[in-house]
């Protein structure tokens, strides 16, 4: 008993992390799967007679093509940068990172309009260039997988393929991409739930997907109950790809150790050249052109003299978008990283509800906090681990979403307002003020308890996350003063 | 055991947490309106709205801040945000948005005599939620140089004669929809999908942008289009030379389909008096501001719109469908769904 005992108090924390996170992400798709419990049979019905068909096959069009196309893209261009030697190398394996950073509607605008004029408009609103408008945003979620990859590989395998007769292209078609399909299929699956929820570029293209469909139903006839079925539907084949995933990798978790020095990179060389061309080409097409005319388009206007009507001029809008950023990446790392300790060790139902953390993500996906159709406030989270050579490898995603733990309805009068945490073990605090701001802390309390000052408040409601940096349980007092 | 206690203890501080909170809460409710006067604006109308509300503050002292948005989203916002919402007004660019908002509850009826006297009973919600500020005409355009008989009415457009000259905007914009509603509550549901998927027979081509359909009529991309006329008015301030026409549809009937610019007091509004003022102040003093500042037409039949808008010339419009157009939405969308318009 006692053995038990212990073994419980020492276990309980973690458990009731893994549980508690994986119930929240898990939430917004249960109440989703909820309402098919009464389903609008009328809406379905017509939906079925109608747009329905069409949208599943542009969605699974859409989403074969885009799979192949960024595997293809992410793998090459990975194996261009750690198998080849050539000027600006290691620069390149940066910047191919960036179409990350780059909305895919807003590439699409940008090539849809370029290419208005010479293809004609009838022409370029097509599913194929849509599908390759999102292969050039999303072919970095595989190129950053199967490079971590190929950095831990060994040479020693393509030497024994090439002593075998293997041309470069052979061995590596042969003993690379074999070993680190693992992880090209973890990226490919992301890309998949990316393709899924997307709802920007395909209406830019006249692509009419299920998650357009879901945006349809909900905005054109308000019916959120018929929207959250359809978006059960997407859920479906969330869990669908993440099984399909799970079957290519098959036992694989870890091809090798990472003890493998990376492979022997071609030294420089006129051979090597077509290699560098073909890289930097595919950096141009994804971002350097398309910033190019964005900056054109930009300067242009201000010629003119023309503005657009948005509330704030760009600092506003930088200084949020940086805000946002940060405590994503804050948030990501604190959940992440204890997600993934905590579920390590637990067995299968512990595995499980780790998956289950990630299974939300087929919710419109895009960094920072959003709102989903439940109205939940709801955070999407990516999280990296560091390297030997101290980069930031991503590894993987998760998400919390649920209704604040508490909400202050505060009138402001000349008095700072001040939230703390009073607890024994490390915790943190996520206020998403009236402005619609997110704000967050950790240690700026007494000891390692969180606070968040607001010097000069708004008045409104206040959303209050209270968390734990480690895990522990020791229970938490929220304290709100006007006294700093 | 242990870990049953745990977790005792920490509903029990999470009790204590919320209760502290609930008390904070309450207790700061009252005494709220200190500062100066703000009013929050959802606005799903864009085109030069800052200037506008930068003249009313200049007028009245009162700040405007507002977030721009489409109009389906931000009614879909209000409706989740219920008591919780910052907006005091709806501003849309569509009748049937903004009559859609008003009945799931979330406008207020207002008793204005200012509203009552200056906008037409034609232009305002029957319960007396919301007013149109403006009018704009989705009409029919084409190319001058290749098009020499335009159609003169909406169903004209489904003529064989334009199957693969045509332009039109995707069923998923609220003009296309209320477009739709009109015709339905013209001539009927079952004469309306005739008209619909004639159009759709000629294999039109879908541009989710009226400027763009304007560039694609002078482009030689399509020769017809509907799309409505304010773009005209940007387009030839950039080019008076710019190759396309316009006809108004419907002269010999009902008018051509006219959709407004609206304003609305929202039901939860934590600033109603400001709301009015703002909704009365672009009612009169504003008016010509707000109209011309979009080649709209004012929505008080005293106020002139801009010169260039005049140019056009004068024309029936189908005005007795605005307040219809909410009522007809549904049907229409289901419609658009149904003869498989994109």
């Amino acid at each position: 008993m006692r053995f038990l005992g212990a073994w419980a108090l020492r276990r309980a924390p973690g458990w009731i992390l893994l549980i508690v996170v994986s119930g929240l992400a898990a939430a917004p798709v249960l109440v989703a799967v909820w309402s098919l419990a009464e389903p609008s049979t009328d809406v379905w019905r017509q939906l079925w007679d109608t747009r329905l068909p069409g949208m599943i096959s542009d969605t699974i069009i859409l989403v074969v093509t885009v799979v192949a196309g960024t595997v293809a893209l992410g793998t090459g261009l990975a194996w261009v940068v750690t198998a080849h030697d050539f000027p600006g190398r290691r620069l390149l394996g940066w910047l191919l990172v960036t179409p990350l950073a780059v909305p895919g509607y807003v590439l699409g605008f940008v090539w849809l309009d370029t290419l208005q004029g010479p293809l004609g408009a009838r022409a370029v609103r097509s599913i194929w260039l849509c599908a390759l408008v999102l292969v050039l945003t999303l072919y970095p979620y595989v190129y950053l997988f199967a490079r971590a990859a190929m950095r831990e590989q060994s040479q020693r395998p393509v030497d024994v393929a090439r002593s075998l007769g293997c041309t470069p292209w052979q061995a590596w078609w042969r003993v690379v991409v074999p070993m680190a399909r693992p992880s090209i299929a973890a990226g490919a699956a992301l890309v998949a739930m990316e393709v899924l929820t997307d709802v920007g570029t395909v209406r830019l293209f006249n692509v009419s997907t299920v998650a357009d469909g879901v945006l349809r139903v909900w905005f054109d006839t308000g019916d959120r109950e018929a929207a959250s079925e359809l978006a059960v539907l997407l859920i479906v084949a969330a869990v669908g790809l993440i099984a399909l995933e799970r079957g290519l990798r098959g036992r694989a978790r870890y091809t090798q150790s990472s003890a493998g020095g990376g492979l022997a990179r071609r030294p420089r060389s006129t051979a090597v050249l077509p290699m560098a061309v073909a890289g930097w080409a595919v950096l141009a097409v994804a971002v350097i052109v398309p910033v190019a005319q964005l900056s054109r388009w930009a300067m242009e206007a201000r010629r003119l003299g023309q503005t657009a009507t948005v509330a704030g001029d760009a600092w506003f809008h930088l200084g949020s978008s940086l805000k946002v950023a940060g405590l994503a990446t804050a948030v990501c790392l604190i959940v992440g990283v204890l997600m993934v300790f905590t579920s390590r060790r637990r067995g299968h139902f512990g595995k499980f509800l780790s998956r289950v953390a990630t299974l939300g993500y087929d919710h419109y996906g895009c960094v920072g906090p959003l709102r989903n159709d439940q109205g939940a406030p709801m955070y999407h989270l990516q999280f990296f681990s560091k390297s030997p050579k101290g980069l930031a490898i991503w590894k993987g995603i998760g998400q919390i979403s649920n209704a604040p733990d508490f909400e202050v309805t505060y009138s402001s009068g000349s008095l700072p307002l001040v939230f703390r945490t009073q607890a024994n073990s490390d915790t943190t605090l996520i206020v998403n003020g009236p402005d619609g701001l997110w704000y967050c802390d950790d240690d700026s309390g007494e000891g390692l308890n969180a606070q968040v000052t607001f010097t000069k408040p708004q008045s409104g409601t206040y959303d209050i996350w209270v968390g734990t940096y480690s895990g522990g349980t020791s229970g938490s007092q929220l304290l709100i003063t006007e006294l700093p | 055991m242990a870990t049953t206690r745990t977790s005792f203890k920490i509903i029990a501080l999470g009790l204590v947490g919320s209760s502290l909170v609930a008390a904070c809460g309450s207790g700061d409710d009252s005494g709220s309106s200190a500062g100066a006067q703000t009013v929050t604006v959802y606005t799903g109308r864009h085109y030069g709205i800052e200037a506008v509300f930068d003249e009313f503050t200049a007028a009245t002292g009162i700040e405007v801040r507002f977030t721009t948005g489409k109009d389906p989203e931000l009614r879909e916002r209000l409706i989740a945000e219920g008591e919780n919402t910052p907006a005091d007004l709806l501003m849309a660019a569509d009748a049937a948005n903004i009559e859609l908002a008003s009945d799931a509850g979330v406008l207020a009826a207002l008793d204005s005599k200012v509203l009552d006297e200056t906008i037409p009973a034609e232009l305002r919600s029957v319960e007396g939620t919301w007013f149109a500020l403006s009018q704009r005409a989705r009409v029919v355009i084409s190319s001058t140089a290749r098009v020499t008989d335009p159609p003169s009415t909406y169903a004209a457009v489904g003529d064989p004669k334009w199957s693969g000259r045509l332009c039109l905007r995707p069923s998923t914009h609220p003009y296309t929809q209320s477009l739709v509603a009109s015709i339905i509550a013209a001539e009927g549901e079952e004469r309306a999908a005739e008209i619909v998927s004639s159009w759709v027979a000629n294999d039109p081509l879908f541009i989710d942008s009226d400027t763009d359909i304007y560039k694609a009529v002078a482009a030689g991309e399509c020769d017809v289009a509907i799309a409505n006329t304010y773009y005209f008015g940007r387009l030839l301030a950039d080019d008076p030379e710019f190759p396309v026409a316009i006809t108004w549809p419907e002269q010999a009937g009902r008018g051509a389909h006219v959709n407004v610019s609206a304003a609305a007091v929202t039901t939860h509004a934590p600033n109603p008096t400001a709301a009015q003022t703002l909704l009365e102040w672009l009612a009169t003093d504003g008016q010509k501001s707000f109209s011309d500042a979009n080649f709209e037409y004012p929505a008080d039949p005293s106020v002139p719109a801009a010169d260039v808008v005049l140019s056009w010339g004068e024309f029936t419009a189908d005005l007795g469908a605005v307040v219809r157009l909410g009522e007809f939405q549904t049907a229409a969308v289901e419609l658009l769904s149904r003869v498989g318009y994109e």
